[in-house]
């Protein structure tokens, strides 16, 4: 017997029994629909659990890197920092015997580097991690925003600055607007600059 | 064919935790990046607070040291005493902060239930060191007759700091800041 029936052999409504019913069957379009609904939603809540998972079991290790490779130019920085400070203090306070122009200078000189030094951004100086940039730009592209840091105040006031830099224009428009150069280099020219202005104010 | 109908229900209960493990596989798995990524950020963010802070002092008293021993040396009477304090207080302070450790010292290996005490020790000696070395800088800083720096633990400066005229006042935690970030990660 042929399978499935001829259709012009027999009345259609006496037919249906012979044939798979297609409502509930494989066929069926609704029964894909509602198989492909609720994998996603199993797949989905598996998904959402392996990231905060995955995200817990690494969290630590990734802090303590980054802690650890941050630490040396952030003490520098702050060395710098403190140097400059003292270096200005102790001039000022000194009653130095030599002309008033050149002890004008060398303040000068100071105020201008505890400036430079005040300007120092965190994210200009340590390097960014390529990784993550990497993959942002791969798997996140665009808006969907990979996973930024929580907000807190701190953060809010960092991208204040940033902001307000930006639009500030042209006096800080060009130090930003070239590529990031290199941290490093710039805390050691820094760090020769400050050595210079100590023997100067040391000496005395 | 009762056999076959066993077959069929274990396949579509087991579909159920199938997805789920499938799709919980590929979210670890890209969980495990972001969780890095966000880690090294955070840590990058912590360092630089705790040690610009740090290396803040660390250079101020370097510089102090650097002009008093000379002085002191010269033994001028009437000033020893307070250089030779003040100098002091400054070769306290570099000796504490050496002792600051430059890496977070948690354990990352995962089966460490017995040094959860010690940590949580570990985590009470840096806030007392970091109190101790803010201390020992205040002390300095009034030995020189000069004024402390703004605490920036918790507040972030806007402007270029301006060296000695920087204002006295103190604001800002000491211990509890440092004490959240650690103990939100130990998991």
């Amino acid at each position: 017997m042929a399978y499935p029936p001829m259709l012009s052999e027999i009345e259609e409504d006496e037919d249906d029994w012979l044939e798979p019913p297609i409502q509930g069957g494989i066929d069926d379009p609704l029964v894909n629909q509602e198989f492909n609904r609720l994998s996603n939603k199993f797949s989905d809540a598996g998904y959402r659990e392996g990231i905060t998972d995955g995200k817990l079991a690494t969290l630590q290790a990734g802090f303590d890197e980054g802690f650890a490779s941050s630490v040396p130019l952030s003490r520098r920085v702050g060395s710098l920092r403190g140097k400059a400070a003292a270096l200005l203090a102790i001039h000022l306070n000194s009653t130095s015997p030599s002309s008033p122009h050149s002890s004008k200078d060398l303040e000068e000189s100071l105020r201008e580097t505890i400036k430079t030094l005040g300007r120092l951004k965190r994210d200009e100086i340590l390097p960014e991690d390529k990784e993550r940039i990497q993959h942002d730009k791969e798997e996140h592209e665009g808006n969907e925003d990979g996973f930024e840091l929580d907000r807190n105040d701190k953060r809010d006031m960092e991208d204040l600055e940033n902001t307000l830099e930006l639009l500030g224009g042209s006096s800080n428009g060009g130090k930003s607007g070239s590529a990031k150069e290199d941290g490093e280099a710039v805390i050691k020219g820094l760090e020769d600059e400050l050595k210079e202005l100590e023997k100067a104010v040391l000496r005395r | 064919m009762n056999e076959g109908e066993g077959d069929v229900l274990d396949e579509i209960t087991n579909m159920e935790s199938t997805f789920y493990q499938q799709g919980y596989q590929a979210g670890y798995d890209h969980g495990k990046l972001h969780g890095l990524f966000e880690g090294r950020e955070l840590g990058k963010e912590k360092a630089w607070e705790l040690w610009e802070e740090i290396g803040y002092y660390e250079g101020w008293a370097g510089t102090y040291v650097d002009l008093l021993e000379g002085k002191v040396v010269e033994g001028r009477e009437g000033r020893k005493g307070k250089d030779a304090r003040a100098l002091n207080h400054a070769q306290v302070l570099l000796s504490l902060i050496q002792s600051f450790p430059t890496t977070n010292p948690t354990p990352s290996q995962p089966n460490n239930t017995i040094t959860d005490e010690p940590k949580a020790e570990a985590d009470l000696d840096l806030a007392n060191l970091i109190s101790n070395i803010r201390a020992r800088y205040k002390l300095l800083c009034s030995s020189l007759n000069v004024k402390p720096r703004l605490q920036v633990a918790q507040i972030v400066e806007v402007d270029p700091r301006s060296g000695a005229g920087a204002s006295g006042v103190d604001g800002g935690l000491d211990g509890p800041v440092k004490g959240v970030d650690t103990s939100q990660l130990r998991f």
